[in-house]
């Protein structure tokens, strides 16, 4: 045992040095750590929930420097819609009017509304055509709520014969009515304006024959504020299947909970960082902190594992044992950790703030793992009661140790290992013809983010089914001169513009000035229908926007054209913002942008919801294939630089691509969209796969030159003659058997424990976190059967340099 | 060893080949977009000025953007027309297989295949013109924006444009400069000599000498207004009329905003009120803007603002029309051909058909 012992200090005893140290040093270290830890505990109580809309976007977009520019004239993207619905008659009786009015009311109330930006029958923005002594006049359609059947008879004429209300806020049926509410964008409290409108404008005024619907991008992030105390249980449920699973498989308190240590202190240190660098916490990344937890605790417990093993080899000398673990496990808990930390971190390379600040944080909190795993864990063991050896030997004869032993021996099999190969080659290609039906983007009608028969979403899609669109793509028009907009040809080029996009049938309806010229041509003109055209002459256009303008108060009318006439906007009422049709849609718009083009103005693309959507979708797009590089890349080089080889990181890293493939074919076929949500959840899964790999490979490595290969060697080659090629095959085989039988084994405890509290998000009402957490639990999946199938099959039939020259020099040269 | 190595290196090979289709794979999504277009004949921003029966079950629908579009079921089907005209067309008429649509910017068309093909014709005017009536297949009158009346004698080969003096009657001096013109919304002629015009602010005009000379008829609906007790009674209290129907030289309507309805049995010698802002009949005060007489027997079919359809009978009794279709917006053409099958048509692309002489209406199919 000594010898041994001897050896592994010749081997790294820079690694065993440290080891030593850190345990002779371990009064600082722990107050040194207890007291920052406790730092950024604090730190990390300070953090708050929130989502700045700002943040979602790709600030360098050219879109969205477009809708930065325009979206307090024209209406940003933070639009709620609210219908009221009748269930028999019409909505044009005094009770409705008035309840209609009321809800208006009450939704400019709402802290963050933009007064100037709400549309309904109800608020005094909204205006109608009418001429009043001699000229035009824009009244509010109501003052007040209606007093006598005379003036709801009144106010039904008035809807149904102005271009901007009919079939815009009053349902081309007669049975709805909505009100839409834009709110400035900039720190808005969805959970506020989520109660607030339950509160005060949903709640009040719904009835057996009255419902009221409520959609909008702040309602269904105030949906996901709602579940999001829902994750703290799930969050909850999963560590309690960790802690059960983990009791069972060490057998003792101290062995399921000892990786807690490991979450919660990298927990405090990536929330506290998260806080000091003000960041907030989205609700949808709320999954993130729990997979970044969960690859805490896949380290802890190869190195609690480890220990365990070592301990009984040590001959139940705990000190050594802690010294050997340590430096054994340093190499690849490093690299694991490192490729962990930098492949979260290329998410940074998407301008998008939100992205950017969950990479930056999430790759703090991976990378403070090591303060727990490295520089703390010798320190932790030291004062932690040794396991009992009987249950350190009776894990060894346990069915679970038996199982692994056998399909170990089966793995290195030449002929199985073969037959591996040939099946991950197969499933590889097959995923691959899948992997084309992913979707950038949202790939339905409703929001992914929540379930099909979410309130919110039925919500949306009763509103879409009598609004026909309700989802804004705003297109400015933007002159290079004043008074350009007077110029008919201008208008009727907008007018062509909205005939063009409406073929699209995801294009619900559109709005533009062209509209109100026609209309206000039409109202000045005895309200005869054959007046509302759009003026062959300027002078006529420049007289009829005068006597516009005369009639309303400017911050009424500058959300359709700013008063030198200058600029304006075409707005296109979508159905959804699906991914696929977000794409087309705007490839639309372009193409006709570019096939008319205008000498004294430019269209301007894009805002409204659709138009930053779309812009993020390019991001994503545009981003996916380099970060995917990018991090693939990062681990690929890490290993390489660990093994000195490239081969090495290729065959370590198949399991991966195999993962990334699979799930990507997975995603096509649940419509799984890949957008800013998704996007850092999918990139985390990347890390996972390869830590597997690289713990079963640097044991296989260890075992190389080890007494139990030695030993099964001299058994081997007792009374034969073998050549050197046979006897080092066969070396091969036996190592990678052992590094399977040993570090495959708490690989294998991992990866069955993180799927199992993986799955547990299947139960979240958010369909986001669902999805993601089924998306995890089948990328961990793969990449774990890569790393203990394809892995082990690959150094046994190719026998690649890197692993001999590894096991002959050692890992780190 | 060195087979070894050459084949982990072919083998590093394939994986980086699998690695960059992976990656090509996501890239290369670009799709073919063009199928996504649907092009419906008829959708929700189509404004349709004026429907015509031409023969048979043929009716022929202009509007906005110079659109025709024609059916020859009776309105069932229909199919679009290539139309010469570049500006909205207000109104169409037919005798027979000839037709004309004038519209916006002095357009006038015509067809002699009862509106399978159109030509331009050269209308002598830029003004709008918002009707045109036509007695036989040569001699025609339109009538339009700035007192602009137009008419021909040999089907339109040419036209002859004429400014018809601003009516006196019922306006002092101060007013009469203050509407120095007059956009007249209807025409309407019997034969070739008798006609009727009507427009902004309650104009009336006729002609017995087939448009030379013209006279004022509002006078006695101004005096209608006194004996109901409107104080200010003069023609700027007469809303605007959009449309004059005669049925011989003697019987006649017209029909326009506020929901004004008037008749005569004297050919507009003394006019009198069947409604007037609500008030008179059972007709809302909303603008009408289109009248036919489907039948003989005198009984009546309107149509105007807000889905409005009505009826009157032949005893004069006016009625709203339920019509049998959620159309909220303006109608503004009705026609209905001597077997009772007709049509109508509005905003937002809105057509109803009738086949039992406008009694009762239903929405065509989705096309």
């Amino acid at each position: 045992m000594a010898d041994e012992t001897l050896h592994a200090l010749q081997e790294k005893p820079a690694l065993y040095r440290l080891g030593e140290g850190l345990i002779r040093l371990r009064f600082p270290i722990t107050l040194t750590v207890a007291i920052l830890t406790g730092f950024m505990a604090y730190q990390a109580s300070q953090l708050e929930m929130f989502t700045q809309f700002s943040n979602l976007l790709p600030y360098q977009h050219p879109w969205i420097q477009v809708h930065f520019r325009f979206a307090e004239q024209f209406g940003g993207a933070n639009n709620v819609n609210i219908m009221l619905k009748v269930k028999e008659g019409d909505v044009f009786t005094r009770e409705l009017l008035t309840k209609i009015y009321d809800m208006t009311q009450a939704i400019d109330r709402v802290s963050g509304v933009n007064h100037d930006q709400i549309e309904s029958i109800g608020h005094r923005t909204t205006r109608y055509l009418t001429v009043l002594g001699g000229t035009i006049a824009t009244p509010p359609v109501m003052r007040r709520p209606p007093k006598t059947d005379a003036e709801v008879a009144e106010i039904k004429e008035i809807c149904y014969n102005d271009e901007s209300i009919y079939g815009q806020l009053v349902s081309l049926n007669g049975k709805a009515l909505l009100i839409k509410a834009n709110f400035i964008e900039g720190r808005l409290d969805y959970k506020e304006i989520f109660d607030q409108i339950s509160r005060t404008v949903k709640e009040p005024f719904e009835t057996e024959n009255h419902e009221i619907y409520v959609a909008g991008e702040p309602q269904l992030y105030g949906w996901i504020y709602y579940y999001a105390n829902e994750v703290f249980y799930v969050f909850l449920a999963a560590t309690l299947v960790c802690w059960i699973l983990l009791y069972l498989y060490f057998h003792d308190w101290r062995g399921a909970l000892r990786p807690t240590i490991t979450g919660i202190i990298s927990a405090f240190w990536g929330l506290g960082i998260q806080s000091m660098m003000g960041f907030a916490m989205d609700p949808l990344a709320l999954v993130i902190p729990f997979f970044v937890t969960a690859r805490a605790v896949s380290h802890s417990v190869q190195m609690h594992e480890r220990y365990y093993e070592e301990y009984r080899r040590c001959n139940w000398n705990k000190e050594r044992a802690i010294v050997s673990a340590f430096a054994e496990l340093f190499v690849p808990t490093l690299s694991g950790i490192i490729t962990d930390s930098l492949g979260m971190l290329v998410i940074i390379i998407v301008p998008v703030v939100i992205l950017q600040r969950i990479a930056i944080s999430a790759s703090i909190w991976v990378a403070s793992v090591a303060i727990s795993e490295l520089l703390l864990n010798p320190v932790v063991y030291y004062y932690l009661r040794a396991p009992d050896r009987e249950k350190v030997i009776k894990r060894e004869e346990g069915w679970f140790q038996n199982l692994i032993g056998r399909a170990s021996a089966w793995i290195v099999v030449p002929r199985n290992s073969k037959m591996i190969i040939s099946f991950w080659v197969v499933a590889f290609l097959i995923s691959m013809t899948q992997v084309r039906h992913l979707t950038i983007g949202d790939p339905s009608a409703s929001t992914p983010l929540l379930h099909l028969d979410s309130p919110y979403n039925q919500a949306h899609l009763e509103i879409q089914r009598f609004f026909g669109g309700i989802e804004p793509l705003i297109i400015v028009l933007e002159g290079r001169d004043k008074d350009v907009l007077k110029d008919p040809t201008l208008l009727r080029n907008m007018e062509s513009f909205q005939r063009y996009m409406e073929r699209d049938p995801d294009i619900g309806y559109s709005f533009s000035l062209a509209d109100i010229i026609q209309s206000i041509n039409m109202t000045f003109y005895d309200m005869q229908p054959r007046w509302g055209v759009i003026p062959e002459e300027r002078q006529k256009v420049s007289a009829l926007f005068f006597f516009f303008f005369a009639g309303a108060p400017p911050g009424e009318t500058s959300r359709f054209l700013d008063p030198s006439y200058t600029t304006t906007r075409v707005t296109f009422y979508c159905a959804n913002h699906q991914g696929d049709n977000i794409a087309r849609i705007m490839h639309f718009v372009q193409q006709y942008v570019a096939d008319n083009p205008l000498e004294t103005a430019d269209y301007r693309l894009a805002g409204g919801l659709i138009g930053v959507t779309a812009a993020a979708n390019e991001e994503i797009l545009k981003n996916d294939i380099l970060m995917n590089a990018l991090g693939f890349g990062t681990i690929f080089l890490i290993v390489m630089f660990t093994y000195r080889s490239p081969v090495a990181s290729l065959v370590m890293m198949i399991g991966l691509f195999l993962a990334n493939g699979i799930v990507n074919a997975y995603m096509g076929f649940r419509n799984i969209g890949i957008n800013l949500q998704s996007l850092p959840i999918v990139t985390v899964g990347v890390g996972f796969g390869i830590d597997y790999a690289l713990y079963i490979v640097s044991r296989a490595v260890e075992e190389y030159n080890g007494p139990t290969v030695a030993k099964s060697i001299e058994e081997y080659t007792a009374g034969k003659d073998l050549s050197e090629k046979d006897l080092e095959s066969y070396r091969v085989s036996e190592s990678v058997r052992m590094g399977l039988y040993t570090a495959g084994k708490a690989v294998t405890f991992t990866a069955a424990t993180l799927i199992a509290a993986t799955m547990l998000w299947a139960f979240a009402s958010i369909r986001f976190c669902s999805e993601m957490g089924l998306l995890l639990a089948l990328w961990m999946g793969i990449s774990f059967f890569g790393a203990c199938t394809f892995v082990p099959a690959a150094l046994v039939l190719w026998r690649p340099k890197f692993f001999l020259r590894a096991a002959k020099e050692g890992i780190i040269a | 060893m060195d087979t070894h190595r050459t084949g982990s290196a072919r083998t590093s090979l394939s994986f980086f080949a699998l690695a960059a289709i992976l990656g090509l794979g996501l890239a290369g999504c670009h799709r073919d977009y063009s199928a996504a277009f649907v092009d419906k004949l008829i959708t929700r921003t189509d404004k349709f000025f004026d429907v015509a029966h031409a023969t048979g079950d043929t009716f022929v629908v202009v509007g906005y953007n110079g659109r025709i579009i024609r059916s020859e079921d009776a309105g069932e089907t229909w199919a679009e027309v290539e139309s010469p005209a570049e500006w909205a067309l207000n109104q169409v008429e037919f005798k027979g297989d000839d037709g004309w649509a004038v519209g916006h910017y002095g357009t006038v068309l015509n067809s002699r295949d009862s509106g399978k093909t159109w030509t331009q014709q050269v209308s002598s005017t830029e003004k709008t013109l918002f009707s045109v009536s036509f007695v036989d297949k040569l001699h025609g009158w339109a009538s339009g924006d700035e007192s602009t009346v137009i008419w021909t004698d040999n089907g339109g080969e040419s036209w002859n444009a004429k400014r018809i003096e601003v009516s006196q009657v019922g306006l002092n001096e101060d007013m009469a400069l203050a509407i120095p013109d007059i956009m007249y919304y209807g025409i309407h002629f019997v034969d070739a000599q008798n006609g009727w015009m009507v427009g902004e602010y309650g104009n009336v005009r006729n002609t017995t000498d087939g448009g030379q000379t013209w006279g004022s008829q509002h006078g006695s609906l101004i005096e209608g207004l006194r004996k109901m007790g409107v104080v200010a009674s003069d023609v700027m209290s007469l809303a605007a009329f959009f449309r004059v129907h005669f049925t011989d030289p003697d019987n006649g309507f017209i029909v326009g905003g506020g929901g004004a309805v008037a008749s005569t049995t004297d050919g507009g010698q003394n006019w009198t009120w069947v409604s007037r802002d609500g008030t008179g009949a059972d007709v809302p005060s909303m603008p009408i803007y289109d009248l036919v007489q489907p039948t003989d027997d005198g009984t009546i079919v309107a149509v105007g603002s807000n889905g409005l359809v009505l009826n009157a009978d032949t005893n004069g009794n006016w009625t709203q029309a339920n019509a049998d279709a959620d159309v909220f917006t303006w109608l503004n053409g009705v026609a209905i051909a001597d077997s009772g099958k007709g049509v109508m048509v509005g905003g937002k692309g809105s057509i109803l058909l009738t086949s039992d002489g406008g009694k009762t209406w239903r929405p065509i199919q989705d096309q």
